[in-house]
């Protein structure tokens, strides 16, 4: 190793070596995690939220009580675009992460459209058995069962739960297993048996399944039909729904900039203060003839070494961390862990590379200042 | 003519009322290997001669020439670049980096960790006594095995002038005469400048420049002087 | 002042703390702007919902079974119950969106006579406009959530206006409100329900005084399977169950900024001392103790600390002002100006940095002997 080559300072000044890297690895790491931990409260609520829309949409009438009015069904039925109109009767139950209290989706259906509703939605049966007609019962989606933290044969509804959204208490007959968060329950109405293929009586909500690649069309046709009779809920209504809950993202994101600031002054600063008092050193250095530019370049070497060292156990601690913290915060409840990010990547790299700016642009002007006489004659 | 020196001025305060007269008209040529020495009391601007000789302080007026090129046409980047090419530096204070070895100290100037430069360095601080000490980090030594090791430090690079600053100021007087006749065997090899105000270290200078207040008074030169280089 | 007062030292050597004073100014500014926001969301939950619960209770059966008749006795007759008024129904929410989270507001279906009564005693002041008239669809909604919305008096909303309203329908806003209570109110009742039906299947009574538990601790343990509560203290531990992860997520915020700080701005303090050890070297040869001497150092370090923390919480102040007159209040969001926990949880890094980040010139000095500086040494 030269003597002046930075790998040489790193190995005779290991503490301050260690310290710098120390204050950088703590800071990228704990942007990785935070990003993460935000990504996975963000993809949580959005597959809860937005899955079950991929493969159905819901109308619903306007007035509780009234049926959607037959020539809207006709309209929605005699379309090419769709695959079936199921009846159904929506619930929601609570589903807590951290940071969140919102409700999933329970499906009144009716027995006999229960495996087409399934099929749709990819969804299979992994314990226990579907609700019979007019018991109160659920088939729980397996993360709604973690999230509760119940098994087969254990009852949910604010009965049970004060702070549950589902009104009365069912007993957990079966745990299915799909990407859409949704549950099952049974049709539960006292009116007559409801026929799909019957207009006269049709229900006051319907879920609409579109054919496959006719979601754009389906989406179009439901918008647009009256919003004075019917609520319609699309994918594209959902998603617009989900982006204005972002809001609380955009806050965070402040707050990590925040946090890179006060990291990059505090990190950025304490180095500077080092090259500050290692003036004389190079000073002298000038004085035997290296040149400023070279003078710098050594400087850059330094800094570059810590920053990057310090970025690279910072994303692999960050990265480690993150897997036990978002299994544990939300794998482990039924939502979302992200492990990576892009973005927690990059807002981890932005505390090195503002560190080595915040560092090295002072440190320029230090030695492009420096009279090499100053310091041989002690002033 | 290694070095020429026209109607150098350094001033301190230009244009204000006290201005003081660093150097004044000093005219002067050096040329060869030898050994010269610039005495003369505290202030009296020798060192400033010194560094002004190495192209660290900049003239008020008059040029000051190495090898024909004029300092004050030479770049910063330039200027530096001939010093770690011609020069060795010996200061008043060592100026050790305290984190590096003694060796790599000497190997400073060349920034070289190579066999054959270990080799040199450890040869040179062989003759200097302190080879030993080569491992040691400065702390650990005592000033006058710290002036050697900066003294090996200017050597290290085989400079065409060597530049030395009341090198014996913080040394003893056994130290002080190591020093001094390692330095009179470099008088063959390079151009050597010694700038003290303890006339018993310059015995075997070659010539010795008189300073006072700025001004050259007088230049001693050597009794066995048969060269034709001189000043 | 002393020539080695704390004071003195400070303002000879400005450059030499600033590094110091500026990384504690902006950590506490992190710190302390993250409790503000973090307090608008609490403060938004008490405006959307535990205000109105200290005020009411709401009992309601989630079925077409009544609520029992002695329990409803029990509820009528209590000493605490003020009065007991009818609920038509919790027709919806709408979405109020803050700095730091989104709450949904209640949107209560009550009879048009109930209506001055309710928002009087919630103290909403009704700003703009008049109350709904029954079975006119209408609807009177908070001031924040109109500006929030760019609402004013004749504006339609509903979900026949537009999918982000939760409620069915659409509705004309007759009136704002301002006040502790952010809460929409409609009158609707098309079906004719009679009151004396309502007022036995869904109900809310006014409560006199909310530390008096007797009367809740007494429906909470009969409730009847059908029936269903929701009070001041149900409510409130429902949303501290959620503000867990946001206290967990700014205490974790809170250590790391404290580890960063302590090894940047002990490095600074060790090269600060380093550069002084002259200056203690000849304190120590003139007869100062050692241990005087670490009072003094650690005293100059508290002082530039805690300097820097008055400046973060004064600066944190007035970014939140400029915020919430430029950008915030006209969106009808706001940031708390001042959160005393937030203040007191930003005051530990001072203190705890102040001691730690001195370790390292602590123990410099620890091995100074002066005659080291005096001779020359160092």
């Amino acid at each position: 190793m030269k003597p002046l080559s930075a790998l040489s300072y790193s190995k005779n000044n290991k503490k301050k070596l260690i310290t710098s890297i120390i204050s950088i690895v703590v800071a990228v790491s704990f942007l990785y995690v935070f990003q993460t931990f935000v990504k996975s409260l963000g993809e949580s609520i959005y597959e809860l939220n937005i899955n079950p829309y991929k493969n159905h949409m819901t109308v619903q009438s306007i007035e509780k009580d009234k049926p959607i009015p037959k020539s809207i069904v006709s309209i929605i039925k005699e379309s090419p675009d769709v695959d079936n109109i199921i009846p159904f009767v929506s619930y929601k139950t609570r589903y807590s992460i951290p940071g969140v209290a919102t409700n999933a989706s329970i499906l009144g259906i009716k027995y006999g459209d229960i495996a087409y509703v399934m099929k749709k939605h990819n969804i299979k049966l992994k314990e226990g058995r579907m609700p019979l007609e007019n018991y109160r019962e659920v088939a729980l989606d397996y993360r709604m069962a973690q999230n509760k933290k119940i098994k087969l044969g254990d009852k949910i509804g604010n009965s049970i739960d004060k702070n549950d959204s589902l009104d009365g208490e069912y007993t957990v007959v079966g745990i299915v297993e799909g990407d859409s968060y949704l549950s099952f329950m049974p049709y539960d109405t006292s009116e007559a048996s409801i026929n799909s293929n019957d207009t006269n009586i049709v229900n006051n909500e319907i879920l609409v399944f579109p054919k496959d690649d006719k979601v754009k069309e389906v989406d179009k046709l439901l918008l647009n039909l009256p919003k004075t009779e019917v609520v319609v809920m699309t994918l594209s209504g959902i998603t617009k729904n989900y982006n204005k809950l972002l809001s609380t993202v955009h806050t965070l994101d402040m707050i990590c900039i925040l946090a890179i600031m006060v990291m990059v002054i505090s990190v950025g600063s304490s180095k500077y203060v080092q090259f500050f008092s290692r003036k004389q050193e190079i000073g002298i250095l000038n004085a035997m003839g290296y040149t400023k530019a070279e003078l710098m370049r050594k400087a850059f070497w330094e800094v570059i070494i810590v920053n990057m060292i310090g970025l690279i156990l910072g994303v692999i601690i960050g990265w480690v961390s993150s897997i036990l913290i978002n299994d544990g915060a939300f794998k482990a409840v039924g939502g979302v862990a992200a492990y990576f990010s892009l973005k927690a990547f990059l807002m981890g790299f932005y505390v090195p590379l503002f560190t080595t700016l915040f560092t090295l642009i002072p440190v320029n002007r230090m030695i492009s200042k420096l009279d090499p006489i100053v310091m041989i004659e002690g002033i | 003519m290694l070095f020429k020196v026209e109607n150098l001025n350094l001033i301190y305060d230009i244009g204000k009322e006290d201005q003081t007269y660093a150097l004044r008209n000093i005219n002067l040529s050096l040329e060869g290997n030898r050994l010269i020495g610039i005495m003369g009391p505290s202030g009296s601007g020798k060192s400033s001669l010194l560094y002004s000789l190495a192209g660290l302080k900049i003239p008020s007026s008059g040029t000051i020439s190495y090898m024909d090129m004029k300092f004050k046409e030479l770049s910063v980047s330039k200027n530096a670049k001939l010093r770690r090419a011609d020069f060795g530096f010996v200061f008043q204070r060592h100026f050790l980096i305290d984190y590096m070895s003694v060796i790599d100290n000497v190997l400073t100037p060349i920034n070289d960790n190579s066999t054959k430069a270990k080799e040199k360095a450890l040869g040179l601080l062989g003759k200097l006594g302190i080879k030993h000490l080569a491992n040691k980090k400065p702390h650990q030594l005592s000033g006058g095995q710290r002036q050697k090791a900066a003294i090996a430090r200017a050597l290290i690079n085989d400079p065409k002038v060597i530049f030395c600053d009341e090198i014996t100021a913080s040394l003893d007087h056994s130290s002080a005469r190591e020093v001094m006749k390692l330095l009179d065997e470099y008088k063959n090899n390079a151009l050597v400048i010694v700038v003290t105000h303890d006339e018993s270290i310059l015995g075997n200078a070659d010539d010795i420049i008189n300073i006072w207040d700025g001004v050259i008074k007088s230049v001693k030169k050597s009794e066995i002087n048969d060269r034709e280089e001189g000043i | 002042m002393n020539p080695l007062s704390t004071f003195k030292y400070i303002k000879n050597n400005i450059f030499k703390v600033l590094p110091i004073l500026i990384a504690m100014m902006v950590s506490v500014l992190l710190i302390y702007i993250f409790s503000l926001v973090t307090k608008s969301a609490i403060d938004i939950t008490k405006l959307t919902g535990t205000n109105f619960f200290s005020k009411y209770t709401i009992v309601y059966s989630n079925s077409e079974k009544l609520i029992p008749k002695d329990y409803l006795e029990r509820i009528t007759n209590d000493k605490n119950v003020g009065y007991v008024m009818p609920l038509i129904s919790e027709y919806g929410y709408l979405n109020y969106s803050g700095v730091f989270g989104n709450m949904s507001m209640d949107v209560l279906n009550f009879y048009q006579r109930d209506i001055a009564k309710i928002v009087s005693t919630l103290n909403m002041k009704l700003v703009e406009g008049r109350l709904p008239i029954e079975n006119k669809n209408e609807i009177i909604i908070p001031k924040r959530y109109a500006l929030q919305n760019k609402l004013k008096i004749g504006d339609y909303i509903g979900s026949e206006v537009s999918p982000s309203y939760d409620i069915n329908g659409k509705f004309k806003v007759t009136g704002i409100t301002d006040g502790p209570v952010m809460l929409g109110v409609i009158s609707d009742n098309k079906g004719n329900v009679p009151r004396e039906k309502v007022l036995k299947q869904s109900i809310l009574y006014s409560v006199k005084d909310i530390k008096d538990k007797s009367l809740i601790n007494y429906i909470s343990k009969n409730t009847p399977k059908n029936v269903l509560i929701m009070d001041y203290y149900s409510i409130s531990k429902q949303i501290d169950s959620v503000f867990e992860s946001v206290n967990g997520l700014s205490h974790m915020l809170n250590m790391i900024i404290i580890i960063v700080l302590c090894i940047s701005l002990g490095n600074l303090n060790y090269i600060n001392f380093i550069n002084r050890k002259y200056e203690f070297g000849v304190l120590l040869a003139i007869g100062y103790k050692k241990s005087t001497l670490y009072f003094k150092l650690w005293k100059e370090n508290c002082t530039v600390c805690l300097l820097g923390y008055i400046a973060g919480i004064l600066l944190s102040t007035l970014i939140a002002f400029v915020l919430n007159l430029t950008v915030l209040y006209v969106n009808g969001k706001f940031i708390p100006l001042w959160n005393t926990s937030g203040a007191q949880s930003a005051l530990i890094i001072p203190i705890l940095v102040s001691f730690f980040s001195l370790i390292a010139p602590i123990k410099e000095l620890r091995k100074t002997d002066p005659i080291d500086v005096i001779g020359g040494v160092i």
